[in-house]
């Protein structure tokens, strides 16, 4: 298994193999558990992390897998996704932002062999198909971001693929009452045929965001 | 007559008949050359490129579908591999990362380069330059003060203390010759060496004397840092948006395009969202509660809305607005100045003035106006509209 759990006086941490031994994505520890070199993973500093503290299952993302990563930022989760779906896998991260791509490109998919960046609009998928995925993970601050989830997933997850999309409540609208937008989300990703599976709010780590959960 | 596809990828070109590879090249040229030589007469291309290299050897050429593109790209690692442009699918992908990270840092490259971002990057270190000066200059006025506080009472402006300090330091270093010639009146002068004699400062050692001093040194290096920033960030939005610097002033139009992003995010903002950039607080108070929202953010600092009676501002503040966001238009997509913009902005700016010279009657004061309702309705989103999209704009210069 890429992803550990480790209880420690009733504190859950998550823990990922390194792909690549030794070498820091941010400032994050590197611990050594039955010979192997792990990276921790911090929920306060990753979504993906924090929803998986909250109850997403361990392995909607898996080894082997094509993942497609809308907005990567600087790279944080990318890189630890990047553990998770390991040599066999791939991830293909997209950002549009040219000053936090600089770091993705630098200290993620520089350094890993299955990352690869693209600096790129999320809205035009045909500047990074590659190939159809099994995961679609979106996180992008937009007020149709999941309508832009939606057309990438149309495009390129492959069927019953598995979509994880972060909702940042505050950017679809600023006075809603956030529950009431996750669901409004929720209902716009059944309209599109998806089966919503679950629905995860990030508090404590990430005020006014959701994870939601579907299928394809 | 048969139609083949030229499908080009980051491996090279792969020749396709009826979907399958038949043959492949690293570049697309070899293949019209290839494809002329089977007697084809007409090919599918995938950019415009190829378009007029195959119509120049002669080829009847049209560019592909997006959805035949759509599915030859969901299947682009297996025609690599199939057309052996690779062994293996891993190769492919390392071929394909290459070439995605060098597409991406050519990117990455050139919007470092863009010169509305050094002006951003440099209207800020001025904003923390003031910063800076005025909790330093402060700390000296406080520092010294324990030594001579009656100098620092009567000395409102910080960076001229800073300058005394360096230059004359202890109070009994003060005499009628080194106070002249810094702006003081004679009745001034009097008064600190007056108070000199009976100051209720405590004595200094040399050892703080000269922390004090180091820091107003320091304070007085930031002062003429900062105003050689003032004079670049001037000539910089002269020459990036003229019009912008002619309509709200350097400073101010280097705010904006801090606070948007950039030239392009400004000049595709509408002129409402300009009007308060810098008081997005207020604006989600007003959203979220209803209370009246902001009338003016940065803006207020230009002169005309800050100077301006208070019932006049709102309307300055829009006016104001609404030709930078024209300005910021100009400058982006034509880049030339045009006096126009300004002239417009004087003559509404008169009329305003003008026309609400007096303020406002008092409610009970004004007519009854029949069917309206008492008060303002609170202040609501207004509808989001379907508009010009930024990220799908085509640069004209």
């Amino acid at each position: 298994m890429k992803l550990r759990r480790e209880e420690r006086d009733g504190r859950t941490s998550l823990l990922t193999k390194n792909l690549v031994p030794g070498n820091k994505t941010y400032n994050e520890d590197l611990l050594i558990r039955d010979g192997v070199e792990f990276r921790t993973w911090d929920p306060f500093r990753s979504k993906l992390a924090a929803a998986i503290l909250k109850g997403l299952p361990d392995d909607l993302i898996r080894e082997g897998d094509k993942v497609l990563y809308l907005g990567t930022s600087t790279g944080t989760t990318p890189s630890h996704v990047s553990d998770i779906v390991g040599e066999s896998g791939l991830v293909v991260g997209v950002e549009f932002a040219p000053r936090v791509a600089r770091e993705f490109v630098e200290n993620v998919a520089r350094k890993r062999k299955n990352v690869i960046p693209y600096v790129a609009d999320a809205r035009d998928p045909s500047s990074y198909s590659l190939t159809k995925c099994d995961v679609v993970y979106c996180d992008i601050a937009q007020q149709d971001q999941t309508e832009i989830a939606i057309l990438n997933c149309r495009r390129l997850l492959k069927k019953g693929g598995r979509l994880l999309l972060i909702v940042k409540a505050r950017s679809i609208d600023v006075i809603r009452e956030p529950k009431d937008v996750f669901r409004e989300e929720s209902r716009k990703l059944e309209a599109a045929g998806f089966h919503v599976s679950q629905m995860i709010e990030l508090s404590p780590f990430d005020k006014d965001h959701a994870l939601i959960y579907a299928t394809y | 007559m048969e139609q083949l596809t030229i499908y080009t990828t980051e491996a090279g070109s792969i020749l396709l008949r009826a979907g399958e590879a038949i043959g492949a090249a690293k570049a697309a040229s070899q293949l019209l050359d290839k494809a002329k030589q089977m007697g084809v007469t007409a090919v599918v291309v995938s950019n415009e490129s190829e378009l007029s290299s195959a119509r120049a050897v002669g080829l009847e050429a049209t560019l592909i579908r997006p959805e035949d593109r759509e599915r030859l790209d969901a299947d682009k690692i297996g025609l690599i591999v199939r057309s052996r442009l690779a062994p293996d699918e891993a190769s492919a992908l390392e071929i394909i990362r290459q070439q995605s990270i060098e597409a991406a840092e050519a990117v990455i490259r050139e919007a470092s380069a863009r010169p509305d971002l050094h002006l951003v990057q440099a209207i800020q270190a001025l904003d923390d330059s003031d910063k800076f000066l005025n909790t330093t200059a402060t700390r000296v006025s406080e520092w010294y003060g324990l030594h001579f506080p009656e100098l620092t009472q009567m000395m409102a402006d910080n960076i001229g203390l800073c300058r005394v300090v360096v230059e004359v330091g202890r109070r009994d270093g003060f005499s009628k010759e080194n106070l002249q010639g810094r702006g003081f009146t004679d009745k001034k002068v009097e008064a600190i060496l007056a108070a000199r004699e009976r100051s209720k400062g405590g004595e200094i050692s040399d050892g703080d004397l000269g922390r004090v001093k180091a820091l107003a040194t320091l304070a007085l290096e930031v002062a003429s840092q900062r105003d050689r920033l003032n004079t670049y960030v001037e000539s910089m939005m002269k020459k990036i948006a003229p019009n912008v610097t002619d309509v709200a002033g350097a400073t101010i139009g280097a705010r904006l395009m801090a606070k948007a992003g950039g030239l392009d995010r400004l000049a595709v903002m509408p002129a409402s969202t300009i009007q308060i950039l810098g008081a997005e607080k207020a604006l989600f108070r007003a959203l979220r509660t209803g209370a009246k929202p902001p009338k003016h953010g940065i803006l207020f600092q230009h002169q005309e809305v800050h100077g301006a009676p208070k019932w006049q501002r709102g309307k300055i503040a829009r006016t104001l607005a609404n030709k930078i966001a024209i300005a910021a238009r100009i400058d982006y997509f034509r880049g030339t100045e045009e006096l126009s913009v300004k002239a417009g902005l004087d003559l509404r700016l008169e009329q305003i003035k003008a026309k609400y010279k007096e303020p406002p009657k008092h409610k009970a004061e004004r007519e009854e106006r029949p069917g309206r309702q008492e008060g303002r309705p609170p202040f609501r989103r207004p509808p989001r509209r379907e508009g010009f999209d930024r990220r799908q704009k085509q640069r004209r210069r």
